[in-house]
């Protein structure tokens, strides 16, 4: 079981929550990110423009979506990465919701 | 100040030259360092500048104003100019590794840090490497091209085999791609 815990790493539990996200299932987009959480999106946009002013996560667009993952290009990326794996790994909540989402190919006509 | 139509360059010497009359050190990084080291083949859209000490906003901003810049979100904009200015967080580094020296060019009076012609390709080829952005390896090319003399190609390659041991996500293939783009 997760432990629980009052304080949170990068200033705010729902940041620390969409990182121990992303290094599962990125890239994720805002609205995804929000609904796999249960939080709101403007929280969700908020919280991810802060850890892009701090260089942790960059966002970029695919067509008209704005895509949020980790940034290879940080400085501490790698040990950032492992940390969050760790953390990931003790928390069955948020691999339960990373395991919902599908990423291999869907043939068009299928049910999702 | 910054008049309608000055240039990237320019702006970049005006700013450079504002912290440093504040005692603090911005280095130019990123593509406006590309842009610095070959302007005929890449003109980026803003200067970035990461500044060796951490500054507030608000102290940012008393040191861009003077020059006639005005917060718009997260970057600066002047009237009469199509590029912005963006100070991005630190530390100055490249992937895994921390910049501690730069180049300071001085010119009528003003200053300009910037990154070095191989941290430029360095960051420019970082951007293809993570994000398949082709750009970014046309721009790395056109840096290593042009500032050719600069560019320690061993040390690069050393860089590279070192990033891709420690981000398993990076593609050692990335690497061939630049060489064969620098020797077309």
């Amino acid at each position: 079981m997760a432990a629980h815990r009052d304080d949170a790493l990068f200033g705010s539990q729902l940041r620390e929550r969409i990182l121990t996200l992303l290094v599962l299932i990125e890239p994720a987009y805002p609205r995804q990110i929000a609904t796999l959480l249960g939080a709101h999106l403007i929280s969700v946009q908020n919280a991810t423009r802060a850890l892009q002013e701090m260089g942790v996560v960059a966002t970029r667009l695919f067509g008209r979506t704005r895509l949020v993952e980790l940034d290879r290009r940080w400085y501490a990326a790698a040990e950032l990465r492992t940390l969050l794996e760790r953390l990931a790994e003790a928390d069955p909540q948020v691999r339960t919701i990373a395991s919902t989402v599908r990423k291999r190919p869907r043939l068009p006509g299928k049910a999702v | 100040m910054i008049q309608p139509g000055t240039s990237l360059i320019d702006g970049a010497f005006a700013i450079c030259t504002a912290f440093d009359a504040a005692g603090f050190v911005a280095v130019l990084c990123g593509g406006s360092a590309a842009s610095y080291y070959a302007p005929d083949a890449y003109m980026s859209a803003d200067d970035d500048f990461v500044l060796t000490v951490g500054l507030t906003r608000t102290e940012i901003s008393d040191i861009m104003r003077p020059l006639g810049f005005r917060e718009a979100g997260r970057i600066y904009v002047a009237d009469g100019i199509a590029w912005s200015a963006d100070f991005p967080p630190g530390p100055l580094a490249v992937g895994r590794d921390l910049i501690t020296a730069w180049n300071t060019i001085r010119r009528d009076g003003e200053v300009l840090h910037v990154v070095t012609p191989l941290d430029a390709v360095r960051d420019r080829f970082m951007h293809y490497s993570a994000w398949d952005d082709y750009s970014g390896l046309t721009q790395a090319v056109a840096v290593a091209k042009a500032q050719r003399d600069a560019i320690d190609l061993a040390a690069f390659r050393a860089w590279t085999e070192s990033e891709c041991r420690e981000t398993p996500q990076y593609d050692p293939k990335r690497v061939t791609e630049f060489v064969r783009a620098l020797r077309a």
